[in-house]
């Protein structure tokens, strides 16, 4: 166990860090490693759990020389952006070395041609994107978080966000990535071509919640701004009509570069600190942006308002001018921020259906919250199918977070039942893994217990992650040992 | 298990296979892959057997498995956008079905009666369309594949956007079956853009054509694909695709940019849209006998390679950052494209020439360590397309 290093190795092991990043950037008493107890995750979740001794290394070459330490003191590592992430991704689960990327945010090129840059994992998502807009293009990904969080966070998370609909996840928009391989070696992966030669980890990597390997550069795709962008706002009387609008569009053949709803108590939230102009008369709106070409815009709004009409819209409206269009989408970004000011605490679930599956998964958070007198609000990527309910408690209530949590994992079924699944965009981390065997047998999870041994036959990065407690990787040798026993049945 | 006279023979790098199994579910599939375990019989999995020539220099094999009668959709859900297959589907059978409900996927296909869905995704070769549209890497959320045991394992699931476990979907793909033998594809479909144009421009030096490409891709215009060869004489080749109102406007257009940045010799605009890709579907024909290598090379970096490969067909896909070339198969061909020193893929070379060296071009070390424990993790008896894989795995 990673604590129980004497106090003189620990302190050792401190002064050798510190020879490394710099003194100004280890922290390792209590003061300096409590805000690293948490992330945006519930404690109930992440429970209490610090490192060892965090770092802030400033190059990849400081990140190597810092794993290699781990790696001889036999010490996990795990490795933090922002700690935005909602599911305990970041939470040193036993111990060890958390080494925090927030230093590391330098662009190393920016190649328009070619459409990529490579950039450092944790410069933070919204100033990446801000950057390559000067030159006219983006960093698809867009969590609401984006103020905050970091691309290594989203790399390692496979992030969504509300253009996802159009442009994919994060793994779709990053092509290689410079990592630190739990043998403590640097190596690039992928590259900027469309097939690299070998074979690639890039995509493996990605969504493995720095469970493979530690990001310290990313090649990221640049998308080209679109010439033309249009951005409606739909009202409906209940979510129901909102959510068979939704089907409704893309079944018409509109692919929209995002489709998010928002629900009355989410419209009342925002529109009491922002004014967007949201009308709170309203059971639900539907956000919708299109983008592309001047005509294909054109004619896929009309198609949307057509169709959100046919679907009961009481009103729809076409932010016509960029300052209408960002402050629509203000209020969508902040939801989560102004939601959790009506409620001193909330729980956000992200859970997944096939998106014709909508209106009954709808219906049934409802009546989660009345079964277990909960508040629920709804803000989500309706159009990808990617539920959001945020559960508004007051921690101090007796059993009030038991209630929330026992409503979360209700919800989980009903969406793994309905085809859908345990996380769409948050991740596993701590909290949801658990709940993993709810969608894979243990054949599935051997296979991708076969992957982790593959990278981290020591188990020392970011432990206690994605697999179920009580489920080993190290143990399940099962392939071979599968065959070795059918070899001695054949020997008898 | 079925006898088919079609894939009675299944040759490969000069090699017949003595025997080939078809099954006709994946639980029969499971079944023979369990007892051909038991008996230690090293396979040689096949779907439509259009792209054998690309892999190691593998075997012996004792056995084809073919996926050919695997070729069941599972669940096409339109309106969610998703389709399930069983990996011996045809790339014609998708296309088919996704276009009665006016829908897609972005794969351009030499053979595609003959292509499986599942060869796609193993090989891992995809098209110059993935500029507009992404490839199988990007489509697939789910795969089930099947281990050297006979035991299936899944990842991903029938939602687009999902973090629930690994990413297994991009394990497999590309994988060239080292890892397991692919049972299921569930992949994201899109809506089709509406008509399709290709506009074809000439250029007499492969400058101009880069110059007027690139202008193209640093546009607003979003061309679906992008690509310059240079038989008969150099063609820039761009595919469009819009909503009827858009894309006689977006065609010109195109042509705007393109000859602003150099003038042309020649412009067509064809509504037939297979003149987008036709030189690429040529280059990459892998059964011509030819020699074809696949070349990384981003964009601004294309000319010089390109000019070192005039003498062979060239297509360069300037929106995936590639460079095929198909040339005659000798040793010089070989050496020629290896002193391009880009670390070449080889997707078609004689046995012969295939000795040697590792078609898939050199692995980083400590990438390869990675790859090699992955094999180990999977097949660690080495009974699946045994040494065709990466490093001969
Ligand atoms: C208000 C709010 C809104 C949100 N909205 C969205 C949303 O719309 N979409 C969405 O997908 N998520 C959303 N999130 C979740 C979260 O912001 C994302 O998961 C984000 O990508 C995490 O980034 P981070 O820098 O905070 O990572 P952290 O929380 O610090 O870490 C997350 C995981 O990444 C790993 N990690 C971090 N850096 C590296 C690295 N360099 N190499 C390897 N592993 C690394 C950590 O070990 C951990 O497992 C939201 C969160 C909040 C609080
Ligand atoms: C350069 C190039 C570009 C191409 N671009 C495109 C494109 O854009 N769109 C497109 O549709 N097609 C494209 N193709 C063709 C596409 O690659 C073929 O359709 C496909 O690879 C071969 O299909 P097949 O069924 O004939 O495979 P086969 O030749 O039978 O098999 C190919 C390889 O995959 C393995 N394999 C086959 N099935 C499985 C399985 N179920 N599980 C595990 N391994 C398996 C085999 O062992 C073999 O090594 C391209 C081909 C090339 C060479």
């Amino acid at each position: 166990m990673a604590s129980a290093l004497g106090p003189a190795t620990k302190s050792a092991l401190i002064s050798k860090l510190a020879a490394i990043v710099g003194e100004a950037h280890v922290a390792s008493d209590a003061a300096g490693l409590a805000v690293y107890e948490f992330d945006a995750s519930d404690e109930a979740i992440a429970g209490h759990h610090l490192p060892l001794v965090a770092v802030l290394p400033g190059s990849a070459e400081e990140v190597v020389q810092v794993v290699n330490l781990a790696l001889a003191h036999d010490l996990p590592v795990v490795a933090r952006g922002a700690g935005t992430g909602l599911a305990g991704g970041a939470i040193a689960a036993r111990g060890g070395i958390l080494i925090v990327m927030t230093r590391m945010t330098r662009i190393h090129e920016i190649n328009e041609i070619d459409r990529y840059a490579v950039v450092e994992p944790g410069i933070v998502n919204l100033d990446l994107s801000n950057t390559l807009l000067q030159q006219g293009y983006f960093f698809a990904p867009d969590p609401a978080s984006q103020r905050v969080c970091t691309l290594g966070g989203n790399i390692a998370n496979n992030s969504g966000g509300p253009h996802c609909l159009k442009y994919g996840v994060t793994s779709n928009h990053i092509l290689g990535l410079e990592v630190v391989l739990p043998s403590g070696e640097l190596t690039w992966v992928g590259g900027p071509s469309g097939e690299t030669s070998g074979y690639d980890l890039t995509g493996a990597i990605v969504g493995s919640e720095g469970t493979l390997g530690i990001v310290t550069k990313a090649m990221v795709r640049l998308t080209r701004k679109p010439e033309a962008v249009a951005v409606l706002l739909a009202a409906f009387p209940s979510m129901d009509a909102a959510s068979r609008a939704v089907s409704a569009i893309v079944a018409a053949g509109v692919l929209p570069a995002s489709l998010e709803m928002m629900d009355a108590l989410t419209i009342s939230a925002v529109e009491a600190a922002f004014h967007c102009g949201y009308p709170t008369d309203a059971a639900a709106v539907l956000l919708v942006e299109l983008d592309g070409l001047a005509e294909t815009v054109a004619e896929h709004g009309e198609i949307v308002a057509r169709k959100c009409r046919e679907h009961e819209a009481t009103m729809v409206r076409h932010a016509t001018t960029k300052a209408e269009q960002d402050l629509l989408w203000l209020g969508r970004k902040s939801a989560f921020g102004t939601l959790g000011r009506l409620a001193p605490n909330y729980y956000l679930q992200d859970t997944v259906v096939p998106r014709t599956k909508l209106p009954p998964a709808l219906e049934f958070v409802g009546q989660l919250g009345r079964e277990f007198r909960l508040e629920i609000a709804n803000v989500f990527h309706a159009g990808d199918g990617n539920l959001h309910p945020l559960m508004l408690f007051d921690r101090r209530e007796r059993g009030a977070i038991q209630r929330v949590l026992e409503a979360g994992d209700a919800l989980l079924e009903y969406c793994i039942a309905a085809g859908g699944a345990v996380s769409g965009e948050h991740g596993i981390g701590m909290e949801k893994k658990d709940a993993l065997s709810l969608c894979f047998t243990t054949d599935d999870l051997r296979a991708m217990a076969g992957l982790k041994r593959s990278f981290d036959p020591r188990e020392l990065f970011n432990p206690e992650k994605i697999f179920p407690s009580g489920f080993s990787c190290g143990e399940v040798n099962q392939l071979k040992q599968q065959s070795l026993m059918r070899d001695g049945m054949y020997v008898v | 298990m079925s006898f088919d006279a079609e894939v009675a023979k299944v040759t490969v790098d000069g090699a017949e296979i003595p025997r080939v199994l078809v099954p006709e579910t994946v639980d029969e599939l499971c079944e023979a892959l369990s007892d051909l375990q038991r008996d230690r019989q090293r396979i040689l999995i096949v779907g439509g057997g259009t792209r054998l020539a690309f892999g190691n220099l593998g075997g012996p094999y004792d056995v084809a498995v073919s996926t050919r009668r695997l070729n069941r959709i599972l669940h096409y859900e339109p309106d969610d956008l998703t389709l399930a297959v069983e990996p011996g589907c045809t790339i014609a059978q998708v296309h088919e079905l996704l276009g009665q409900r006016g829908q897609m996927l972005a794969l351009d296909a030499a053979a595609a009666d003959t292509s499986t869905i599942g060869g796609a995704y193993a090989a891992g070769l995809s098209g110059p369309r993935r500029l507009g549209g992404g490839s199988l890497k990007d489509w697939t959320i789910g795969v089930e594949a099947a281990g050297p045991s006979g035991v299936v394992a899944k990842a991903g699931g029938m939602v687009v956007k999902n973090v629930t476990g690994y990413d297994m979907m991009h394990v497999h793909h590309a994988a060239l079956g080292a890892f397991g033998v692919v049972t299921r594809l569930n992949l994201k479909v899109f809506p089709s853009p509406g008509p399709a144009r290709a506009v074809v421009i000439q250029y007499q030096r492969p400058q101009d054509a880069y110059a007027a490409a690139i202008a193209l891709l640093r546009s607003q215009l979003q061309p679906s694909s992008l690509i310059i060869g240079n038989r008969p004489t150099w063609t820039l080749r761009v595919r469009c695709d819009a909503p009827p109102s858009a894309i006689e406007r977006l065609a010109e257009r195109v042509v705007t940019t393109a000859s602003e940045a150099a003038p042309p010799a020649q412009v067509d605009i064809l509504a037939d849209e297979a003149q987008a890709v036709a030189p690429f579907i040529d280059v990459t024909d892998l059964r011509a006998g030819l020699g074809v290598a696949r070349i990384p090379v981003p964009a601004s970096q294309q000319l010089p390679v390109v000019e070192l490969l005039m003498d062979d067909s060239v297509c360069a896909d300037l929106g995936s950052g590639l460079v095929y070339v198909a040339g005659p198969p000798t040793f010089d061909w070989r050496e020629r494209v290896i002193a391009t020193q880009q670390n070449p893929t080889f997707l078609a070379l004689p046995a012969t020439l295939k000795e040697g060296i590792d078609v898939f071009g050199s692995v980083r070390p400590a990438a390869g360590e990675v790859i090699r424990r992955m094999k180990q993790a999977f097949d660690p008896e080495r009974l699946l397309n045994p040494g065709r894989f990466v490093l001969h795995l």
